[in-house]
């Protein structure tokens, strides 16, 4: 972050309460103006109620909002600069795609002619001129979606809050909508914030995701970063896909920069750390993603599993199978292999790319990139 | 054909019954207003469209049709604005929504002698709710207002029955609120939409279709309008409170006055379906819109 | 001596009866009774033991009850619509007057009221006070019985009326409205007076009117299709006397606001004075007085140089039917002959405190004036002074309706008097 990057929107130290219950807490995030924000978890997780926070839909009990360097803490929605597109579309079943394009331009009172050059203007960026004058329902669910984008571009607003917009499409559709979403984010050049449970939008989508957990963020990064250097167990699991494989390892000896795990039914190998261990500790969770395991050269296996499930991707194969004493493990390797179901496999890994992750769930290898 | 004959077999007693129990005897009420006929045995003398004359020239007759038309206008304003007001307030999300629709319908369930009871109690010069209450503030001369009086009484009574049909319609409408996704609001906030704004621009268009129902059911009820005004007479209804159904109960029915005029009665309740029908057509016609999905 | 016996007999009879022993001898009447009145009410009550004690000396007679109440002539109108046997049945006197005897749904009574009264030693006829019959006629031909009745009177708080210096009750109006006076001075509202009961209203006016004019007055009035009679001074200073209560303030305003029974409960709790009202009122009120509460009951009084007579009294009645359509005539009239007899209106009297037919029959000591009114009746007036019964529609929608906006100066004196005059003549002109 240089010194002339402009802050778009800062979360300082929110929190929001239900009742008893704590939705989120300590919230602290700032939103490079420009970047495109993706807020990633499961269901419960926080993401959409922090989202609501930011548009005004729901008040923080704690913590302050800032959107262009104004407070917005206790600004009505309206008052805030921010647009946003709701899951369910939330067009106006009444009102033809024009009229509900041009709805908060109405609501503002614009004059008549304006409303329908900016409309129009809306219209052709989105590809949906020809559909204006019909109503919601006469529209497939991409088309909805297209008319939902349009009500929030025609505010010309600050930030874009996207809530799991593309949840309701169905699989090419998505791919479609996520490639013209990032096209509209590189032609307006806008601060979007994006709500997603499907890490994958997340990954492709976001100049930054913030992850989040139970009402609290788990870690905020770069994609890549996020990939390569989750800080805790829950991001490791979260983000890549394949997902990542968690096994007991017996800590054979463990130094200033390196600890030694042997996996079950395999040989003990080195890992280097950033992180001391706390402590004797007799075992370590050694998370291995799919991808860093190869097929071991004769004698060379770090484990041998046994083979569960084989799919065949055409360039890459899954095979998923189960450590001596019940764990499980999937394998992603290139090319084509042909494993008969209950052999033995024996199975290399890239020891620069195992995690470590003590009885807290904190990744005790995190390589500077 | 097996199919249409199918079809034809299935509805034959549905449509049987409802002819006999419902077109029959509207048609029968017809052909009765053309009789004088005190209704005591089969006795009538055919008086062609007689009956419609005498009503055209009754004064009665044209105080009780402005009566109900008062009720039917005045009355459905009033009741559909309170019920959509109090609709917003209850979903404006303060404290006890259930305890208070409770409270707005419970009119609907006490019956309507009771309530008159009560309404004769609020409204009593002397010792009554109203008027102890204005006093109380030091309102002495709103204190002194005879809300009974031949000169209120119709107001008075519009008043209470305002009352005990808003709780009706408020249900209704607000089931047709309560379906509007809360989005469509949020969208609405964000845009910074007034609470006008949303009402008139969302609310309302959203809300049509039970709008279009509950005004066909309150011009049915308002045309028939009887047991609320009656029972506000108590011992007797006073001619301020004549409402076209009890101007041809009175007529027809004769309540402590021998009056027995059975055809003339059913020349009334001619004019009450002719007029609840022409209503019914043109509120559909001017209110007719697409279906919604949402 | 005779009497005593069959009541013996009858006892043995029903005895046997319940024993199970006569009952195949005995060829079954059942009469079939539809009641003005509600179930559990002291007249039911009464009349339910008529039914009972009736059975009990003709053990071949069986009834079958429908207590229907105050909408029963119609609730039998409609019923005999449908074919429904129907025996015997009661409403208001004028009500049947006005509907199914002037429809001549019921048998006549003339040959019953000339045979022998149930007591026996004079005739049916005898078995009435004079006058009740005669309003119980139509055209002089009678189809009812009147069993039971109500006059309408001023009922009056006797400790309040004593207060203002009232020895005897006043004969004239003057006198009248002098007592008034005093009582108002005395801190009291004189008069109650309900806003929506018309038919309570206007008696004010039809006494005034009767008082002034003569019994006949109204029905002239009323049968001149060009409505011009009501412009007769008469009227005019009926509604001025009328007027003048209020001006006075001896009708409270407020009054104008009352409804029914807002201004009796005034009288039960002794804020005001008077009522020109039916001699249910004492009855009705029963509950509500404190225990020393004295009612008093004067005839409606004189108006100076007015055509009237002091002891002309409305009366409200209440009477049987027996339907044209019965299968036992004979039995339905020994029956109704019963009721009148001294032994049964005695009960009526007492259990359910109401005036009674048969003048042999003394009144509960609540309505002593009401019996005296009765007794000193030199013509029994109906309601309406007969309107309502002859042109129930113009009497309820046009004179009583029009009445009630003047006496609660809804309009003047004037305007009440061309709008009878305007809309008598439409009555006539639209009939």
């Amino acid at each position: 972050m240089t010194a002339d990057t402009k802050i778009s929107l800062s979360i300082e130290n929110v929190e929001k309460y239900y009742g008893g219950y704590r939705a989120l807490s300590d919230i602290d995030i700032s939103v490079v103006e420009g970047e495109f924000l993706v807020l990633v978890g499961p269901s419960g997780c926080g993401k959409s109620t922090l989202m609501r926070c930011i548009a005004g839909l729901e008040k923080i009990d704690a913590g302050t909002l800032r959107i262009g360097g104004r407070d917005v803490t206790s600004a009505i929605p309206s008052e805030r600069g921010v647009a946003m597109v709701f899951q369910s579309y939330a067009l106006y079943p009444h009102m033809t795609v024009a009229d509900n394009i041009g709805f908060p331009l109405r609501i503002a009172k614009r004059p008549k002619a304006e409303i329908k050059a900016r409309v129009a203007e809306v219209g052709r960026l989105l590809k949906i001129e020809g559909l204006l004058s019909r109503r919601p329902r006469e529209l497939s669910g991409g088309q909805r979606q297209r008319v939902a984008i349009g009500r929030a571009l025609v505010h010309q607003p600050q930030i874009y809050l996207f809530d799991e917009p593309l949840s309701n499409l169905d699989a090419a559709l998505r791919v479609e909508m996520r490639v013209e979403l990032a096209r509209l984010h590189n032609a307006t050049g806008t601060t979007m914030v994006y709500v997603t449970h499907d890490q994958v939008e997340a990954m492709t989508m976001a100049n930054r995701i913030v992850v989040m957990n139970g009402g609290v963020i788990e870690q905020i990064g770069a994609p890549l970063e996020l990939f390569n250097n989750p800080a805790n167990r829950f991001v490791a699991g979260f983000i890549g896909q394949p997902t990542t494989n968690f096994v007991n390892g017996r800590v054979v000896s463990a130094d200033a920069g390196a600890i030694t795990v042997e996996l079950p039914g395999g040989k003990p190998f080195p890992v280097a750390v950033t992180e001391r261990l706390k402590g004797p500790t007799p075992t370590l969770e050694v998370g291995i993603r799919p991808q860093f395991f190869s097929l071991a050269q004769d004698g060379a296996a770090d484990l041998t599993i046994t083979v569960d499930v084989v799919e065949q991707l055409g360039d890459e194969t899954l095979i998923y199978g189960e450590l001596d004493g019940d764990q499980s493990i999937t394998v992603q390797v290139a090319g084509q292999h042909h494993v008969a179901r209950g052999a033995r496999l024996d199975l290399a890994v890239d020891h620069d790319k195992v995690m470590l992750f003590d009885d807290r769930g904190l990744n005790l290898c995190r390589r500077p990139s | 054909m097996i199919r249409g004959r199918m079809i034809a077999g299935f509805l034959t007693p549905a449509i049987l019954v409802y002819g006999f129990f419902f077109l029959l005897p509207t048609l029968f009420t017809f052909y009765y207003s053309l009789f004088d006929w005190s209704g005591f045995g089969e006795e009538k003398t055919f008086v062609g469209l007689q009956n419609y004359v005498r009503l055209w020239n009754d004064y009665v007759f044209w105080l009780s049709l402005w009566n109900t038309v008062m009720i039917l206008l005045v009355g459905g304003v009033f009741i559909m604005g309170l019920a959509f007001l109090y609709t917003i307030l209850i979903n404006s999300g303060i404290w006890g929504k259930k305890f208070f629709r409770f409270i707005f319908f419970l009119p609907n369930i006490v019956s309507v002698v009771a309530l008159s009871a009560m309404w004769a109690y609020i409204y009593n010069p002397r010792i009554g709710l109203l008027n102890t209450a204005f006093a109380s503030v030091g309102l002495e001369g709103l204190s002194k207002t005879l809300w009974t009086s031949p000169d209120n009484i119709f107001w008075a009574m519009l008043a209470a029955l305002i009352w005990v049909f808003t709780g009706f319609f408020l249900i209704l409408i607000m089931a047709g609120v309560d379906k509007i996704p809360a989005d469509m609001y949020e969208a609405a906030d964000l845009a910074g939409a007034s609470l006008w704004q949303k009402f008139r621009l969302i609310t309302v268009p959203m809300t049509w279709d039970v709008l279009t129902i509950s005004f066909v059911i309150w011009v049915i009820n308002a045309i028939k309008m009887f047991e609320f005004p009656f029972a506000f007479g108590l011992l007797q209804v006073p001619q301020q409170l004549y409402t076209l159904g009890i101007y041809l109960y009175v007529m027809g029915f004769g309540k402590r006055e021998p009056i027995y005029q059975l055809g003339y009665a059913t020349a009334i309740g001619v004019v009450m379906l002719v007029l609840a029908f022409v209503m019914i057509v043109v509120i559909r016609r001017l209110m007719r819109t697409d279906s919604l999905e949402f | 001596m005779a009497r005593q016996g069959s009541k013996i007999m009858a006892a043995a009879t029903t005895a046997l009866v319940s024993l199970g022993a006569a009952t195949a001898a005995i060829a079954e009447t059942e009469l079939v009774y539809w009641s003005f009145w509600n179930e559990g009410e002291p007249q039911a009550n009464v009349i339910q033991s008529w039914m009972d004690d009736y059975s009990a000396l003709n053990p071949d007679v069986s009834f079958k009850v429908f207590w229907n109440g105050r909408q029963n002539q119609t609730t039998v109108r409609n019923a005999l619509a449908g074919g429904t046997q129907i025996d015997i049945m009661d409403a208001d006197m004028d009500a049947l007057s006005g509907g199914l005897a002037a429809e001549g749904l019921s048998v006549g009574w003339q040959s019953v009221l000339e045979g022998p009264s149930f007591d026996g030693g004079h005739s049916f006829a005898e078995d009435f006070h004079p006058g009740l019959l005669a309003q119980a006629e139509v055209d002089g031909w009678t189809g009812q019985i009147p069993y039971a009745f109500y006059t309408v009177q001023i009922f009056y708080n006797k400790a309040h009326f004593a207060e203002a210096g009232m020895e005897t009750p006043p004969e004239t109006w003057e006198g009248f409205v002098d007592v008034l006076r005093n009582v108002r001075d005395n801190g009291y509202n004189p008069l109650a007076v309900e806003s929506d009961i018309t038919f309570y209203n206007v008696h004010w006016f039809n006494y005034l009117i009767a008082r002034i004019a003569g019994p006949d007055f109204l029905m002239r009035a009323a049968e001149d299709k060009t409505g011009e009679t009501w412009r007769d001074p008469a009227v005019r200073q009926a509604l001025d006397l009328e007027r003048a209560l209020w001006d006075e303030g001896l009708i409270p305003d407020e009054s104008r606001g009352y409804q029914w029974p807002a201004a009796q409960t005034t009288l039960a709790y002794e804020e005001s004075s008077a009522a020109l009202v039916g001699s249910w009122l004492p009855i009705e009120l029963a509950d509500l007085v404190d225990d020393d509460f004295e009612w008093g009951a004067m005839k409606f009084p004189m108006v100076e140089g007015g055509r009237g007579n002091i002891d002309d009294v409305t009366a409200i009645g209440v009477s049987f039917v027996v339907l044209d359509g019965t299968e036992h005539r004979d039995a339905a009239q020994d029956f109704v002959r019963f009721t009148i007899s001294e032994e049964q209106q005695k009960k009526m009297a007492e259990e359910s405190r109401i005036g009674v037919a048969n003048p042999r029959v003394s009144w509960v000591p609540e309505l002593a004036a009401s019996e005296q009114a009765i007794a000193d009746a030199n013509l029994i007036l109906a309601e309406n002074l007969g309107i309502k019964v002859a042109y129930p529609d113009y009497s309820s929608n046009i004179f009583e309706a029009t009445h009630n906006r003047f006496f609660l100066g809804d309009m003047t004196a004037d305007e009440f008097i061309e709008e009878m005059v305007t809309r008598t003549r439409q009555y006539w002109e639209n009939k």
